[in-house]
């Protein structure tokens, strides 16, 4: 491929899987800004190491692996021990639905609240699962964690739900 | 009201979770100046990458490009030739050593094959390359002299040919409050140790059961109907240490010392700590693999993926069956047993973890695997 074919690769994939990225970044890191730092480290990556790129899972499939692992780094990093993030997904939500006075879309939105205030490690499979709609297998090979880890974690996430919406959670 | 869940049922439905990510989701988006910029670094990424890549087409840089895998192969073919002792025959009693004795993992088998200059239990234990501690066996003490029994645990049980548990163990029946606060105690000595922030899961302290001290061959595993036929009457303490995310990061194998119960920490990973005059003998596990014990250690979930299979009579026991890295936890109705493995050697036997499994159907299948 030449450089400018490359280049062109690259921009298309922007265009059909950024807004993937970025939702992604910013349900797991909860920030705007934080969400904008991985949408471009990510297509940097891509960038460099499309030449490698196998085609052993679907294009998306490998782009969200790069965003969620990039994700998960900065979650470990010591700088985010120092740093409070704010959750800036409850006034993105309200922004967008203050008119909305349906009461079925606000359930939903509890419900989507009850995700974003999920643990980490059960959120991020949630999102990928239910939102990025991967299988079982590629969020395994993801985040690099069994493929039993991946389903005990959506089960667990199921329930903690469950109880954070009202019902009660098993002990 | 359109319910989006149903109180009655025990999760909610998955269509609902999908729905609610998407209202939530959808309308976020990356903003056109964003992609913009991001694209201009990428582009940049590939122009700078392009004149590197022209560098690289010059005279000399072919010069490199020629030479080194030249100079690669040369050394590849030494290290070849090297290691079938072709150019260099350097021939040691520990060579001539036969593989069986270091899978064997008996005294008898290693002092068969022992130099005289290599009898200290710790070169002995060091012979098996194993983190695996060196154990002392009560019923061998003959007139107040111990003869010692060393383990060598460094084999999967494919190699070995049955299945073994971890050697440490101890007869402890239950859980004391003294215990509990040794459990604290050692959690903290660990973290202190290991300069570690660790947190003691104390509600998911679980007690592993060993199997038969001689372990368990595929005859004996074919031809057992219940769990509790390969069950023997020991086990040891597993105290999971998380970190501030709820992570699994290490996990503790722990026994309580006495006068007849002795081992000798044999690695890194093993120590003894004291507490209230008594010893523990303590083999810290931190890999990166101990992730897929997660739902092991955690009992609320472990109780909802059995509750999937079957209505609790029996169990759970969670049991050991090679050298306290791959464990299954035993349970059943009044019917049936079942089993579900938790395997750090991930894909052992072909057996999926958190999946499960009638156990006649895994007994066979494990002992097809090490016949």
């Amino acid at each position: 491929m030449t450089p400018d074919d490359l280049s062109q690769k690259i921009t298309e994939l922007i265009e059909q899987y950024g807004d993937d990225v970025y939702r992604v970044a910013f349900a797991i890191l909860k920030s705007k800004e934080l969400a904008e730092d991985i949408f471009q480290e990510t297509f940097l990556r891509v960038c460099r190491s499309y030449s490698s790129y196998r085609g052993e899972s679907s294009e998306k499939t490998w782009i969200i692996s790069i965003a969620v692992n990039l994700c998960r780094d900065y979650m470990r990093s010591a700088w985010k021990k120092r740093v409070v993030v704010t959750d800036e997904f409850a006034a993105y939500s309200s922004e967008s639905h203050t008119e909305n006075l349906i009461e079925k879309r606000s359930e939903r939105e509890e419900l989507m609240k009850a995700i974003m205030n999920l643990p980490d490690k059960f959120r991020e499979v949630v999102i990928l699962y239910y939102y990025q709609e991967l299988s079982i297998e590629d969020i395994a090979r993801a985040l690099r964690i069994p493929q039993g880890t991946v389903k005990s974690r959506l089960f667990k996430a199921r329930n903690l739900l469950y109880g954070m919406m009202g019902g009660e959670a098993h002990d | 009201m359109i319910k989006l869940y149903d109180r009655k049922k025990d999760y909610i439905n998955e269509d609902l979770i999908k729905e609610a990510l998407r209202t939530g989701l959808d309308n976020i988006k990356p903003s056109e100046d964003l992609i913009a910029k991001t694209i201009a670094k990428c582009k940049g990424e590939l122009s700078s990458k392009a004149e590197v890549e022209s560098k690289r087409n010059r005279p000399v840089m072919w010069v490199y490009r020629i030479g080194a895998p030249i100079a690669a192969t040369a050394l590849v073919l030494l290290l070849i030739l090297n290691s079938q002792n072709v150019l260099f025959r350097h021939k040691t009693a520990r060579d001539a050593e036969p593989l069986n004795s270091a899978m064997l993992g008996t005294a008898q088998a290693q002092e068969e094959s022992m130099s005289p200059e290599t009898e200290s239990p710790e070169v002995m234990d060091d012979r098996s390359g194993s983190q695996a501690p060196a154990v002392v066996d009560p019923d061998s003490t003959i007139n107040g002299k111990q003869d010692l029994k060393y383990f060598a645990l460094t084999g999967k049980p494919e190699d070995v040919a049955m299945l073994k548990s971890y050697a440490v163990r101890d007869d402890v029946q239950g859980e004391t409050p003294e215990l509990r606060e040794a459990f604290r105690h050692i959690a903290g000595a660990y973290n202190s140790d290991n300069r570690a922030d660790y947190v003691l899961d104390e509600a998911n302290i679980v007690r592993i059961r060993t199997l038969v001290g001689e372990g368990v061959h595929a005859d004996t595993l074919k031809n057992s109907v219940s769990y509790r036929d390969i069950l023997g009457d020991e086990g040891y303490w597993a105290l999971p240490l998380e970190d501030n995310q709820g992570d699994l990061r290490a996990f503790l194998k722990v026994t309580e010392l006495s006068g007849t119960n002795i081992a000798v920490p044999s690695s890194g990973n093993d120590k003894i700590y004291k507490f209230e005059g008594k010893d523990y003998f303590v083999s810290a596990d931190s890999r990166a693999e101990i992730s897929s014990l997660e739902p092991m250690f955690d009992r609320k979930a472990l109780m909802l993926l059995i509750e999937q299979s079957c209505k609790l009579k029996d169990g759970p026991v969670i049991v050991d069956i090679n050298n306290g890295e791959d464990f299954i936890v035993f349970f059943g109705d009044n019917e049936k047993q079942l089993g579900m493995p938790f395997f750090t050697n991930t894909g052992l036997f072909g057996l999926e973890n958190s999946e499960v499994y009638e156990i006649a159907r895994m007994f066979d299948i494990i002992s097809e695997h090490i016949q």
